[in-house]
């Protein structure tokens, strides 16, 4: 039997017809505009660019596509655009599988060893998996890093990066700049070359500064397993270290100043580090601060290494063998190799002291809800955390007021009595409550756009530092072509690094010509070599190994 | 069926119904390239830290084992904890959820409201160009990407007029503390309630404020299916005898309009509400993320980049109960009015 | 024989109806032609950047401006379609060849299938959509099929529910009946009787599909699941846009944005017109 239509329903069939065709059409448009075939890629080098979407690294996408548009100018490269958020794109990286990709480093220590050793180190770069692998640099790394020498080091550090350049395992591409937005009273905001933000030394006419921010805690601010920036800048703020880096220094050998450490002394072979102690200082429960604290909090993070503490990751283990106390107000350090960057260890946060009555040497301090003290271990620095809250996962509210046991109160610090931290969702909700008053400080995330803005409103003030945050192109040297270190040459030779920061940050970050930042000790504009956006030099490599 | 029974069976109906989505998800985020473990170390990591880790997160354990543990946490209340920050899962839900929960009322007042108003005008000009107009701005309405729409009115209102805040749910310190009776403190979450129970006008007005774009963009979307579905209660009831009737009594037409023929669509405008919530909850992520509201969309939306499989999981099946309760207690207020309809 | 493509009897309701089906046929057709010659009519290339200044607005050269990389939006509003076309087509294939069979077979056979069938179906409907793409999504990584297969999986439960309550209609049908007693195969009834019955009401969701396949892919770029960048699109354009709201950058969000508004506006003026055709919802 059939389906018998009727007459009535003619309009119904045309209607229907009227969908075939769009349905064909739609069908049809579909593989029209499926992507061209890609362009024959016969006598071109294929390059599988790499770039993380999820805002883990300023505007990787914008990035992605200037690198690819450099690229190619060349007419010899063909490069196709890969994206994967952070979790997979780290999982990537373990696995190899990206043969070209773009990442970032943030250090741990402020030493040029820290720029160079994770990275050119066979053992040291193990963690990006780039496997490269050179004997003979190697030593010269392990070298550079046992002197303290600084004539040694300068010498050293300028074969390093011949042989960088020569190799080319890795591209510096631009070092960002360190940026804060305050109102034009605030002074004493230091933006420098160990991107810490010391709230201590910031003034304010008001009793109270407040600081808007899109950062927020990771995980928890126990120093033994902070890794997060703001996890580490509150450490920072609340907790005090054996020695400081000078502020707005370089943070050379003679930048270090006296923390809870008032002198100190290393052994001639850099293996023995003597530490003498300052006195009086107490806890919030009335104890004194002597050698055992000091002991107590080494011996906590090495130990809590072992089960899941991030800063395994800096090397602590590899460097420091024990710790010993000598007498009441002295401490020494027994390291297993030469370490000379010791102090800039020493000087980073997560080298801090905690209260060993607050600490338990098994396990990390985490978040306690409605319990500021009991979230925080770490005390001795200028503020004490009157208050934090966290909502579903994020901070919500942070407070902190002077710490009357401070030692350096005598000194005048901190220089402003309370900090209130405001937490916003993004940057653009950060700019506007800066513009509209609300804040007295934005500090970190700010788009490129509104600090253009910012610049010319006179309500508003904007300082600039160096950034110590750099962003380079990585390859995967095992994976052919980019064993082959003239094609890694040839890559580097073509990017152009001014106009990607012109383009893509508004000439808001630095170009980038060594693995070690502008402004720290020892470093060469080695890439300079290369070029930027050498297509000629680009051209005739490429052609050389048959290309073209 | 006696309502009791009704009302039972559909419960164990429910519980099948959230097992399959939670085994679902379940099953997902594991397969999800990314692992939560290695994501605590921001750079290097050994094997054996890696493992000890994984071991911390419960993640050594085989899939079998994981989901009975998870199981069983969960019939206790227990939704695990947080794989960032170890803080349980169920307090970062309920502190998420009364922001979406105030947006998801908000937005459905003016959703029904916007709805219902439109739907009765459309219905009484019928086949006008006003019907047609309305019919028309029904369907846009519903083409309009959520966040699009959004940002419209974010470009609009809050840049270029200074009106509304462009983002975020209140400026901090802002916020309102609610009721507190001597030295008890009570706090729904939902702003507006405690700026009333705090008894403070300056902070329902700036509740509201904030409140006001975010739940505009996600109402005006939805709110298409409630102008059709009002304008066709409508014009069946309309042609009613006892609408005739009453007319001819000399009621005035508003009176009997709103007052007769509305309460005919009541039932199936509660019952769309029900059906609509899921889709509502779907909005919410969206506007959630255009707005910075700090709701439970956003919150999975974070959790997901985190690969914080506790977390996600505990969104989903939150969210299923949530969906499943409300149709419950539709059905239920359905079935209770309307004896006709029964199991 | 029982009338089952439906009469109207209201003229002027067809009318309407069609009408709609028309201009959004009109406008989706406008939309797929736009897109297929974009490249020959955008005056520049959609991805080289620094063609024009960074973040210039509507002028006599870039007519609809430039964006923060110096690309022409009027090039891009041009070639941004391509993605969400074939999202939209792949995720409506796909629902119909795992759905449509799933559902006549499931509703056909009864008993047990159909139960759990059912359930899983009604699981997956109730549940936030969204949410669930952007999981599977997250899962499956960037990508057009990957897009496509996580808004068909949303999508899927929809055309189950509207076959499996045709199916259940026409299955007691006395014809049906009568033919199943006559001896006539299961497989025959189905694809003779049953089929040709349920293709207007898959036609009409599947229509609505499409625009929910385009309003989901935008979300899915929107919360950052989408492609990777070098393909010109909407979705990107409206996500990258909003960044650039504050500073008065207004022109790269608006012009994707009204695209992809049209885009779905088209294809559910079509969709109601055929659900309008298809069950009527007034008898008047």
């Amino acid at each position: 039997m059939r389906i018998r239509l009727n007459r009535k329903a003619i309009t119904t069939v045309q209607a229907v017809a009227v969908i075939v065709i769009i349905i064909v059409a739609a069908v049809a448009a579909y593989y029209l505009t499926l992507p061209p075939p890609p362009p024959p890629t016969k006598g071109k080098l294929v390059l599988d660019l790499w770039y993380e979407s999820s805002g883990h690294y300023p505007q990787s996408a914008d990035q992605a596509v200037v690198y690819k548009a450099q690229l190619e100018r060349t007419g010899l490269i063909t490069v196709n655009l890969h994206s994967a958020d952070w979790p997979s794109y780290r999982t990537n990286r373990d696995a190899e599988l990206m043969p070209v990709f773009v990442y970032g480093w943030y250090p741990d220590y402020v030493d040029t060893d820290n720029y160079i050793y994770p990275f050119l180190h066979s053992e040291g770069a193990g963690w990006l998996h780039s496997n490269y692998k050179n004997p003979d640099l190697d030593k010269l790394i392990e070298q550079a890093r046992a002197t303290a020498d600084p004539a040694t080091r300068s010498n050293l550090y300028s074969q390093i990066q011949k042989i960088m350049v020569d190799d080319v395992p890795i591209v510096p591409v631009f070092q960002g700049t360190a940026w804060a937005v305050t109102k034009p009273d605030v002074k004493g905001v230091e933006l420098d070359i160990t991107t810490n933000m010391y709230y201590w030394l910031v003034e304010s006419p008001r009793d109270t500064l407040i600081v808007g921010t899109t950062d927020s805690v990771e995980t928890n601010i126990d120093l033994a397993e902070a890794y997060d920036y703001f996890g580490l800048n509150t450490v920072l703020n609340l907790g005090a270290g054996l020695v400081y880096i000078k502020p707005g220094s370089g943070a050379g050998p003679e930048d270090f100043l006296p923390g809870l450490a008032t002198k100190w002394s290393a052994s001639a072979d850099g293996t023995t580090w003597t530490f003498d102690l300052r006195q009086g200082v107490k806890f919030s429960d009335g104890t004194e601060f002597d050698a055992s604290a000091v002991k107590y909090s080494f011996d906590r993070s090495l130990s809590l290494y072992l089960e899941d503490s991030s800063q395994a990751g800096i090397g602590y283990k590899s460097i420091i063998d024990s710790v010993e106390v000598t007498s009441k107000y002295q401490v020494v350090f027994h390291l297993k190799i030469p370490f000379s960057p010791f102090l800039s260890l020493l000087a980073f946060a997560g080298s801090f002291i905690v209260n060993p009555k607050r600490a338990p040497m098994d396990k990390a301090v985490q978040y306690v809800e409605g319990d500021a003290a009991a979230s925080n271990p770490n005390e001795l620095g200028p503020y004490v955390l009157t208050s934090w809250t966290r909502k579903a996962g994020k901070d919500y509210e942070m407070r902190y007021d002077a710490n009357p046991n401070y030692f350096g109160l005598g000194d005048g610090y901190p220089k402003t009595k309370h900090v209130i931290f405001r937490f916003y969702s993004d940057a653009t909700a950060l700019a506007l409550a800066m513009k509209s008053g609300d804040i007295d400080m934005a500090f970190r995330q700010i788009a490129s756009s509104d600090i253009t803005n910012m610049q010319t409103d006179p309500t508003l003030k904007v300082w600039q530092g160096t950034g110590a945050f750099i962003q380079y192109i990585c390859f995967q040297n095992k994976i052919p072509p980019f064993d082959n270190p003239k094609v890694r040459r040839a890559v580097a030779a073509a990017l152009d690094r001014n106009e990607l920061v012109n383009t893509v940050f508004l000439g808001q970050a630095v170009a980038l010509y060594s693995m070690i930042p502008n402004g720290m000790a020892f470093h060469e504009d080695a890439y300079k070599q290369l070029g930027d956006g050498n297509i000629q030099l680009s051209v005739s490599l490429l052609q050389e190994l048959g290309y073209g | 069926m006696s309502l009791r029974s009704y009302v039972i069976a559909r419960v164990l109906l429910t519980i099948p119904m959230i097992m399959v989505l939670l085994t679902f998800v379940f099953l997902v985020v594991r397969v999800l390239p990314g692992d939560p473990a290695s994501l605590h170390f921001e750079k290097r990591v050994s094997p054996e830290m890696l493992l000890d880790f994984k071991r911390r997160l419960g993640l050594d354990k085989p899939l079998i084992v994981q989901y009975f543990e998870y199981l069983v946490g969960l019939l206790r209340g227990d939704f695990g904890k947080s794989m960032q920050d170890f803080s349980p899962v169920s307090q970062q839900i309920f502190s998420a959820f009364p922001a979406t929960l105030e947006l998801a009322i908000c937005s459905t007042i003016i959703m029904v409201l916007v709805g219902v108003v439109l739907g009765v005008q459309a219905s009484r000009s019928y086949n006008s160009a006003r019907d047609h107009s309305i019919r028309v701005f029904g369907i846009a309405s519903y083409a309009i990407p959520v966040f699009f729409l959004g940002e419209v009115l974010i470009m609009i209102f809050a840049i270029y007029i200074h009106l509304f805040p462009a983002g975020d749910r209140i400026y901090p310190g802002m916020a309102p503390t609610g009721l507190t009776i001597g030295g008890l403190h009570w706090s729904s979450g939902l702003f507006v309630l405690d700026s009333i129970l705090e008894g403070n006008p300056t902070k329902l007005a700036v509740s509201l404020r904030y409140l006001c774009l975010p739940s505009l963009a996600l109402g005006t979307v939805l709110c298409g299916i409630f102008i059709r579905l009002t304008r066709g209660n409508m014009l069946e009831t309309l042609q009613l005898d006892f609408v005739a009737a009453a007319r001819a009594r000399g009621l005035k037409e508003r009176t009997v309009v709103y007052g007769y023929a509305l309460r005919n669509a009541f039932l199936p405008i509660l019952t769309m509400m029900g059906l609509q919530f899921a889709a509502l909850l779907a909005g919410a992520v969206l506007t959630e993320t255009t707005f910075s509201w700090p709701g439970l969309g956003r919150y999975l939306v974070d959790r997901i980049s985190f690969r914080d499989y506790t977390a996600i999981q505990g969104v989903v099946v939150f969210f299923g109960i949530l969906v499943a309760m409300v149709s419950l207690a539709v059905d239920i207020i359905y079935a209770y009015l309307d004896p006709r309809i029964r199991f | 024989m029982v009338q089952l493509l439906p009469q109207l009897s209201n003229l002027r309701q067809r009318g309407l109806a069609g009408w709609a089906i028309l201009i959004g046929a009109a406008i989706v057709a406008a939309m797929a032609i736009m897109t297929v010659v974009s490249p020959w009519i955008s005056p520049y290339n959609p991805i080289a950047i620094n063609v024009g200044p960074i973040l210039s607005p509507p002028s006599a050269q870039f007519s609809l401006g430039t964006n923060h990389l110096g690309q022409d939006m009027l090039s891009r509003v041009f070639s941004g379609g391509a993605i969400m076309f074939q999202v939209a087509v792949l995720s409506v294939i796909v629902c119909l060849v795992v759905g449509v069979p799933i559902g006549l077979f499931a509703s056909y056979l009864g008993g047990y299938t159909d139960k759990v069938a059912s359930l899983v179906m009604d699981s997956i409907y109730a549940f936030p959509g969204l949410v669930l793409a952007i999981a599977i999504a997250a899962m499956l990584g960037p990508g057009v099929v990957n897009m496509a297969l996580s808004i068909a999986v949303v999508y899927v439960p929809s055309y189950f529910r509207i076959i499996r309550s045709q199916v259940l209609t026409i299955k007691e049908l006395p014809y049906v009946e009568a033919a199943s007693i006559m001896g006539a195969k299961s497989r025959t009834i189905l694809f003779r009787y049953i089929l040709p019955n349920v293709i207007p009401s898959i036609v009409a969701v599947a229509t609505i599909n499409f625009a929910d396949a385009v309003l989901t892919s935008a979300g899915l770029t929107f919360v950052g699941l989408g492609l990777p960048v070098s393909t010109p699109d909407w979705g990107w354009d409206l996500t990258y846009g909003r960044r650039l709201l504050p500073s008065g950058a207004w022109w790269v969000i608006a012009f994707p944005g009204l695209m992809v508004v049209l885009l779905a506006l088209g294809f559910t003026m079509m969709g109601e017109g055929l659900s309008e055709l298809f069950n009527p919802r007034l008898q008047k």
